[in-house]
């Protein structure tokens, strides 16, 4: 046989070639495989791995009865990448403009944005901007389109214009609750009320999942090595009815028609638990919009200012007079005299609005006598009249969660002058929080137990099992149930036609309670033309359901007679929200209830 | 057949081989094939829990705006501009009455019920059934 082209000669040749080609083969894939292995493979896994946040649900606020007061919304938040614009998508800018609800200009400005200049860091401040928001809020119809072939933004075809889906807290009732409901900031992280407070339940926790993506950024699921999942935070239910809730606003609101006063404050609280059924204040503001209400809307007033009590106080004196046996509702006060000898000092007592000669501490409650209130102080003395005081929650917080409560302010005995024991009975010389007075008078509603205010009802997880159920928690005894109940006997008396306050008369129902009328101090004098008004009490008197305190600060200017009397600007919303409590709530009147029960139904203890 | 020839020993030898090269090449596409089927059901897991989590968000979506739709000031301004002329009652128009209800409308519904005269049940052994 020839050899012919392939003799010996060449065939080595071609073998060397090839094997020299096959060994460069073999010593590059010996320098990747081996030597550079550690480099590569650092490179490899930045490019394809990837890290995915997957965000839990925040939890949603409930009221009593599982209407939603907060929750959470996916939207869209809308942007563009500068470095993606074409000159030709421009043509429609003012469409997308529309559908985002913003102008032309907007978007120039958003595209004209390449790099970071606000950056002080210089390395950052020249790097590219790629994600410049240009409306959040957007809904999925508007994002993607509507079903009715409705064109949505990604239908305009716009390269670089993209968006990202987030949740977003939502505020369904708006304003309803703002004080207590609170609200997120603008990074999303609890800012105030339910939110923050119960922010560790509400929150839930982030999940992640480490997995691979192709070349097209899309990731590969396959590839997946650890999958955490998200749990979604927890559900609170709150004590507050969102249509109790609603009714007050709407009085508030009626309030400040009205009126025009410079804040007032509703608080409405279940009689025997304690449990707040709504609460609010004017001024009030959008919990959708908080960002643009003044901060001075934004306060709690109910937890946060303080004014003195005025009358209303006086149930400190003889709950205390009659609670220690000094006194009967029977025993009678000479309240004609100005002038009274107290400790060997000669003082001078309070004026009366409605002067009388004697009266009894049943007529005493029901007049609102101020020289009776000092004289039944007295017969305490400054000891034991403090320590009623501080045992009806004044000088003290009432354990309110939130909103920065403060203690208001009393002083001790030894910092006293001679007049505060003629003067702190009827509610001067000391500074109370709405709710301070508000769970005063809670406590003879609830036989004599001073409650703290319970505004949690829940927890429950997202398949609604409970994983944690707020009781009602007793801060102490305050009076003897007997006390208590003789003490809602004579708080009758203030609504009845006698009394201070006959506009508080629900008819059919006992009605007890107290009216104040304060004078503020302005420039360091009581002043004649700026009044706190106010009206607390519950009902049915007997067996009581409800407390309800309306407090409205400098309602004057607007009152035809010149002065905010409680009686005439709080009483008649007291008796109007009372109205409307019996028909929602379902209070029946107690009719005929023996006298020798009378003494066992301040509460059910 | 003379195990020991060399012809034989090199056909068996290629006969192995070959049902080796089988062998491990149907493994080899098996474990492609198995790789594929786990990155199809991947994929199909991951566009399910997308769709879930869409359906999710809708739901969401759908219960905020129900709850938006439901809020009193909605319903105020629904019954305005509808005149449906609702109004919660007022305490004027309840009038309070000293009887159960209950009792008094199930005996007027029922009356043979309530007004016949008791007949009492007599239970006998090995009674019909």
């Amino acid at each position: 046989m020839s050899k012919g082209f392939a003799s010996n000669y060449r065939m080595v040749c071609l073998a060397a070639g090839v094997g020299l080609c096959f060994g460069g083969v073999a010593l590059r894939l010996v320098d990747l495989h081996v030597w550079q292995r550690g480099e590569l493979l650092k490179f490899v896994e930045q490019a394809r791995r990837t890290f995915i946040v997957v965000n839990a649900r925040r939890g949603n606020i409930l009221d009593r009865n599982g209407e939603i007061l907060a929750t959470s919304r996916p939207l869209m938040e809308v942007g563009l990448d500068p470095s993606m614009l074409r000159p030709e998508d421009e043509a429609r800018w003012p469409q997308l403009a529309r559908l985002l609800g913003i102008t032309v200009a907007d978007i120039r400005a958003a595209a004209a944005r390449r790099t970071n200049d606000a950056l002080e860091d210089d390395e950052r401040a020249t790097k590219p901007v790629h994600w410049a928001k240009l409306a959040d809020g957007i809904d999925d119809t508007v994002y993607e389109g509507g079903k009715n072939g409705r064109e949505g933004i990604l239908g305009l075809k716009i390269r670089g214009v993209y968006g990202n889906r987030v949740y977003r807290r939502f505020y369904p009732y708006n304003s309803l609750a703002s004080h207590l409901i609170g609200f997120l900031g603008g990074d999303g992280a609890a800012a105030a009320g339910v939110e923050r407070y119960m922010d560790f339940y509400l929150h839930g926790e982030n999940g992640w999942r480490e997995s691979e993506r192709n070349g097209l950024k899309k990731e590969l699921a396959q590839f997946q090595t650890r999958d955490v999942p998200p749990i979604d935070g927890y559900n609170v239910k709150l004590t507050i009815d969102m249509y109790v809730q609603h009714l007050i606003e709407a009085e508030l609101q009626r309030i400040a028609d009205l009126y025009q006063p410079l804040k007032a404050t509703i608080i409405v609280s279940d009689a025997q638990t304690g449990a707040l059924l709504g609460l609010a204040n004017y001024p009030t503001f959008n919990l959708n919009e908080f960002n643009k209400a003044p901060i001075d809307a934004l306060r709690n007033c109910a937890v946060t200012d303080v004014f003195e009590p005025g009358s209303t106080f006086k149930i400190v004196a003889i709950s205390g007079a009659l609670n220690d046996r000094l006194v009967t509702p029977n025993s009678a006060f000479d309240v004609g005299s100005g002038e009274v000898d107290y400790h060997g000092r000669h003082l001078r007592l309070p004026r009366d609005d409605h002067p009388f000669d004697t009266l009894t501490v049943a007529g005493i409650i029901s007049h609102s006598s101020n020289r009776g209130a000092a004289q039944l102080a007295m017969l305490m003395g400054d000891q034991r009249f403090y320590a009623y005081t501080r045992a009806f929650g004044f000088g003290q917080k009432t354990g309110f969660p939130f909103g920065g409560e403060i203690e208001g302010i009393l002083a001790a005995p030894k910092d006293w002058d001679s007049l505060t024991i003629t003067r702190m009975p009827m509610g001067q010389s000391v500074a109370a929080t709405p709710l301070q007075v508000h769970y005063a008078m809670a406590a003879i509603a609830d036989g004599g137990i001073l409650l703290r205010p319970q505004l949690f009802s829940e927890v429950r997880d997202e398949r609604d099992n409970i994983v944690f159920h707020f009781d009602e928690v007793p801060r102490r005894r305050v009076i003897e149930p007997e006390t208590a109940a003789t003490m809602a006997r004579l708080l009758e008396g203030v609504a009845t036609p006698d009394g201070t306050a006959p506009e508080a008369a629900i008819p059919h129902f006992e009605v007890a309670g107290k009216t104040g009328t304060s004078n503020k101090v302005v420039d360091g004098k009581y002043s004649d033309r700026h009044h706190v008004a106010s009206f607390v009490g519950f009902f049915p008197a007997t067996r009581p359901r409800v407390v309800i305190s309306v407090i409205v600060d400098d309602a004057d200017a607007h009152c035809p007679s010149g002065v905010a009397y409680g009686h005439a600007v709080a009483a008649p919303s007291f008796k109007r929200l009372g109205e409307e409590l019996i028909q929602y709530l379902d209070i029946k009147p107690v009719t005929d209830l023996p006298l020798n029960r009378f003494a066992f139904a301040g509460g059910p203890r | 057949m003379d195990k020991s020839a060399s012809n034989a020993f090199i056909n068996q030898l290629v006969a192995y081989t070959l049902g080796m090269l089988l062998f491990t090449g149907s493994i080899g596409l098996g474990t492609v094939w198995l790789r594929y089927e786990i990155s199809v059901v991947a994929n199909r897991n991951q566009s399910l829990q997308a769709r879930i989590a869409q359906v999710q968000r809708e739901l969401d979506d759908c219960i905020a705006e129900k709850a938006a739709a439901q809020s009193p000031d909605n319903l105020i301004r629904l019954n305005s501009t509808m005149r449906l002329g609702l109004d919660i009652p007022r305490q004027e128009q309840v009038g309070d009455v000293p009887i159960d209800v209950d009792q008094w409308l199930a005996s007027r519904l029922n009356p043979e019920l309530f007004t016949a005269e008791l007949q009492p049940v007599v239970l006998r052994r090995g009674g019909s059934r």
